[in-house]
């Protein structure tokens, strides 16, 4: 079954685009993360698809109805980020209470464990947390709110590296008793890698990739060797990035290599290796290792 | 994973009870505004006296207009704070619809002009006992007295949640308005210089004023369906701007 889905998405903040032609669906119990560059247009993705937003143009189907104003989408919904703006006068515990009163799914047990695991006080207000005790508080509430559309925006902003580690792995033992469609947001692929499933990179406002994560790395080949080597090898191939390592330099291209054109970088050398999914992701973006580089480097051949 | 169903009216119910609960600062702004006032307004408002060769007579007035007046601007602030981004982003933390926060606001409306009304028109009861125990002169009321004359004290306290209630909803249906589309807010404001300047104004025809069309109304039964009919008319027209509003943008 489809949660979500977009057809010819657009969105514009006054005149200005923020996303254009954006269509993708997603499947029921699938964990999505959604990667791009500062700016890309993640959150106002998710903030359409929780149904805070309105699309501009376009067709958004969440749970076979428009997101936007839905009671269904949001009472079957919830959307965590870094800017949760509970009422100052409320402690935790009364929160807490809140969602559990709203939520039909709420796992309270679950919520009581995860506050006492993560030490974090029940008879304070949330203003009082600290900035990495404030994410692990709403990390923790979307995990016992237990909707069928998960939302994490950025959830582990602050987050000290244990209590990342910890995030996603409640999340992903939770997601195995209960599964749910996730979308999870972040800038460290590295973390999410082994729990999401699909990725969903959106770049300058559409999206750049949809699909499987291991299909993301078979796309891209990196390859080692010499400048000529690396030159006569790869004639008429996309290149990506070139990034020198010593003597030798290293090329990520796009993947369309025949077997016969790898015997021939074999023979001239030249060692080929798949991507990490991060290097992958980078170079997806436009974001090639030693691109600053270029910033500094005033005698540019 | 099956989808769960809420019932609108539930939710509703739920939102208004959070409201309430994450709101309680502004009542207890209220109360202390009012006891501050019953305590300061205790003086005079006027002195008069008048006398012959062998009697003289003086009397001052005391009153709890003060009161009265402050708590509607309670009220007018309660309207503009409840269509804060704050407020409803809070709401959207949970469960929440376009609908279903228009409703959970008026029902909160409900709730703070009853709260505002009763506390204000008894806030003239606290005054007249601290008259008692401090002045040593011959006390007259000619207020409305419950045990005297219920049915004018009534009147008062029906008069006061009415206009407190009135002031909520307007104030939050123009504000939201004013959210839909920033220019708005000039016509509102010259709709509220032509009343307090203009006591009559020619508008398509009729001649009247906004504000004396109840305050001039002395049937306590046409003022109520006065009132009945603005407010459904305010909440019809406060559907139109809360459908477009984006919400958590933070």
């Amino acid at each position: 079954m489809t949660v979500i889905s977009l057809n010819q998405v657009q969105k514009k903040y006054s005149r200005i685009p923020v996303l254009t032609n954006v269509t993708f669906s997603i499947k029921e119990n699938v964990i999505t993360g959604v990667a791009g560059r500062n700016g890309a247009g993640k959150t106002t993705l998710l903030k359409i698809i929780a149904g805070f937003m309105k699309a501009t143009e376009g067709d958004v189907q969440v749970f076979d109805e428009n997101p936007f104003g839905s009671l269904l989408v949001s009472a079957n919904s919830i959307y965590i980020d870094d800017a949760m703006s509970y009422p100052n006068p409320m402690k935790l515990q009364e929160l807490l209470h809140e969602f559990k009163r709203f939520y039909a799914n709420w796992n309270e047990e679950l919520a009581m464990r995860l506050m006492e695991y993560f030490a974090i006080p029940f008879d304070i207000r949330y203003q009082f947390l600290s900035k990495g005790k404030r994410s692990t508080f709403n990390a923790i509430v979307g995990i016992a709110a237990r909707c069928s559309l998960t939302i994490f925006d950025e959830p582990t902003t602050g987050m000290d590296t244990a209590a990342r580690n910890d995030f996603y792995r409640a999340l992903l033992k939770d997601y195995i008793v209960n599964p749910r469609t996730i979308l999870l947001s972040s800038h460290y692929i590295d973390e999410i890698q082994d729990i999401i499933e699909d990725l969903l990179v959106i770049h300058r406002k559409q999206v750049r990739y949809h699909g499987t994560v291991s299909d993301l790395q078979e796309a891209h080949l990196s390859l080692r060797g010499t400048k000529e080597h690396l030159t006569e090898g790869t004639l008429g191939k996309t290149i990506v990035s070139k990034t020198r390592r010593g003597l030798q330099e290293e090329w990520i291209l796009e993947n369309d290599f025949s077997d016969a054109e790898r015997t021939k970088l074999s023979r001239l050398g030249i060692a080929n290796t798949t991507l990490s999914l991060n290097d992958a992701y980078l170079a997806l973006t436009e974001q090639p290792r030693g691109g600053i580089d270029d910033v500094f480097d005033t005698q540019k051949d | 994973m099956s989808l769960t169903h809420r019932k609108t009216s539930e939710v509703v119910r739920q939102q208004f009870w959070f409201k309430l609960k994450s709101n309680v600062a502004v009542f207890t702004v209220l109360f202390a505004l009012q006891i501050l006032l019953s305590v300061l307004m205790t003086g005079p408002s006027s002195t008069s006296g008048m006398g012959s060769a062998n009697l003289e007579l003086n009397w001052s007035t005391y009153t709890n207009d003060g009161i009265i007046t402050m708590t509607l601007f309670w009220s007018l602030a309660i309207g503009f704070l409840m269509t804060t981004s704050g407020q409803r982003n809070a709401s959207y933390l949970y469960v929440a619809s376009p609908g279903i926060e228009n409703m959970a606001n008026f029902l909160f409306f409900g709730a703070a002009s009853v709260i505002a009304g009763v506390t204000a028109i008894l806030s003239g009861s606290i005054m007249k006992v601290i008259l008692l125990l401090t002045k040593k002169e011959q006390f007259v009321s000619d207020s409305a007295n419950l045990l005297v004359s219920p049915v004018d004290f009534f009147t008062q306290l029906a008069a006061m949640i009415s206009y407190s209630f009135l002031l909520m909803i307007l104030v939050y249906t123009a504000m939201l308005f004013v959210q839909m589309n920033r220019l708005l807010i000039l016509p509102i404001i010259l709709l509220v210089y032509l009343n307090t300047r203009i006591t009559s104004f020619e508008f398509f025809g009729a001649t009247g004023n906004i504000l004396s069309f109840f305050y001039g109304e002395s049937s306590l039964w046409l003022f109520t369906i006065k009132v009945t009919a603005a407010v459904a008319l305010l909440m019809v027209l406060s559907v139109i701007p809360s459908k477009r509003i984006e919400v958590r943008q933070a």
